[in-house]
């Protein structure tokens, strides 16, 4: 595969190196909320990168290396610990266990639901390594949609034994959860099934509106609003 | 007889020289004034340093700003992304003082045994004057 800065100059009606950097930008942003920057931060790092490349016309490989690198160096830098499983993780795994659970009660309907101590202490540990897999393979697989991306199959690879390893400690912490709470009563009231679809779908929408956090840009940047911040996306 | 380096080596000694002066160097170019980020690329680049990547570049500002030596204001562009100017805090100029002396004595050091010359003798320590109570002053003048 062809880096950026092999490819010929660009100049026709569609803009592709500018896409490229929209791109590459878009890469660092997703990796950079992986790694828990505050949306304020990550914006700030973005802008200037955005700013550098439009004064220096470079290719963004070339002057930053791999986007997950750079926005490992951007949070060492910041005196930010590494920790994909973050709140943005969490959020997003919960979230989609949230929504899902959610809509099955919501379409099933019928008698009330029993929600056991128990069964939200083990739902939640998988739920959690479900999106921290999910948030780290995602914004490494956008890495790899780049020109002049890293080996994709070393990065699934890490992934996955790193989200295996995760899921037999959560499976440990439920059976052990299961084993101390499980006598207990339901803690949630006794209402139609749908009552809790809804509280479910609500708590998965909010959870996904903190997991898909975009990038603040700073004023006077002036990016925010833009069809470049907009274009700027985590997925 | 000359050694012929390969270019490659000198940009690989000249990167991991820089590693260790590039923020006392970035105090430097910020000391006259405040600096976006390639425009102090640039400055560097000029000065003969080589080319500064950004990915160098910005986390050690990024750095700089978070233990305080920079401070940063972003001004608006006359056309697309602003500028993030960076600017010395009254730590910075400590900071960038402290290096200049440290530097000087590190580089007489380091020049002298590159060169196989005599290493030029430390300096005398630079502390508060040493205080003399009346009695040993009256002692010191007999």
């Amino acid at each position: 595969m062809k880096r950026t800065s092999d490819r010929q100059p660009t100049a026709d009606a569609h803009h592709p190196a500018e896409r490229d950097v929209e791109r590459y930008l878009g890469a660092v942003a997703e990796h950079l909320a992986v790694l828990g920057m505050p949306p304020d931060r990550s914006g700030q790092h973005l802008a200037e990168m955005a700013a550098h490349l439009r004064d220096s016309e470079a290719d963004p490989w070339a002057e930053y290396g791999t986007p997950e690198r750079y926005a490992r160096s951007l949070a060492e830098a910041d005196g930010r610990p590494m920790r994909p499983l973050g709140l943005r993780a969490l959020a997003a795994g919960v979230g989609a266990a949230a929504l899902a659970i959610g809509f099955i009660l919501l379409v099933r309907g019928g008698r009330p639901t029993e929600l056991h101590w128990a069964s939200i202490v083990s739902v939640v540990p998988f739920a959690a390594i479900a999106g921290c897999s999910a948030t780290v393979w995602g914004a490494r697989m956008r890495d790899t949609q780049l020109p002049g991306s890293p080996d994709r199959d070393r990065s699934a690879r890490l992934v996955l034994s790193w989200a295996g390893a995760a899921a037999v400690l959560a499976a440990v912490v439920s059976g052990v959860a299961n084993a101390l709470l499980g006598e207990r009563r339901s803690v949630w009231p006794d209402v139609p099934s749908w009552v809790t679809g809804l509280a479910l779908l609500a708590v998965g929408a909010a959870a996904a509106a903190v997991a898909s956090r975009r990038p603040r840009f700073p004023s006077g940047s002036g990016l925010q609003g833009s069809w470049f911040a907009r274009r700027i996306r985590l997925r | 007889m000359t050694s012929r380096r390969q270019p490659e080596e000198t940009d690989g000694r000249r990167a991991q020289w820089l590693k260790g002066v590039l923020e006392p160097c970035l105090l430097g170019v910020l000391a006259p004034g405040e600096a976006y980020g390639y425009e102090i690329a640039q400055q560097l680049q000029r000065a003969g340093l080589g080319e500064v990547k950004g990915g160098t570049l910005y986390p050690r500002l990024s750095a700089m700003e978070t233990a305080g030596l920079v401070e940063v204001e972003w001004r608006a562009g006359d056309s697309g992304p602003g500028r993030k100017y960076y600017r010395l805090t009254p730590a910075g100029r400590v900071a960038q003082q402290e290096a200049a002396a440290d530097f000087r004595r590190f580089a007489a050091v380091t020049l002298a045994l590159i060169e196989g010359t005599p290493v030029p003798p430390p300096p005398p320590p630079t502390g508060p004057p040493l205080a003399v109570d009346p009695v040993n002053r009256e002692e010191i003048r007999r």
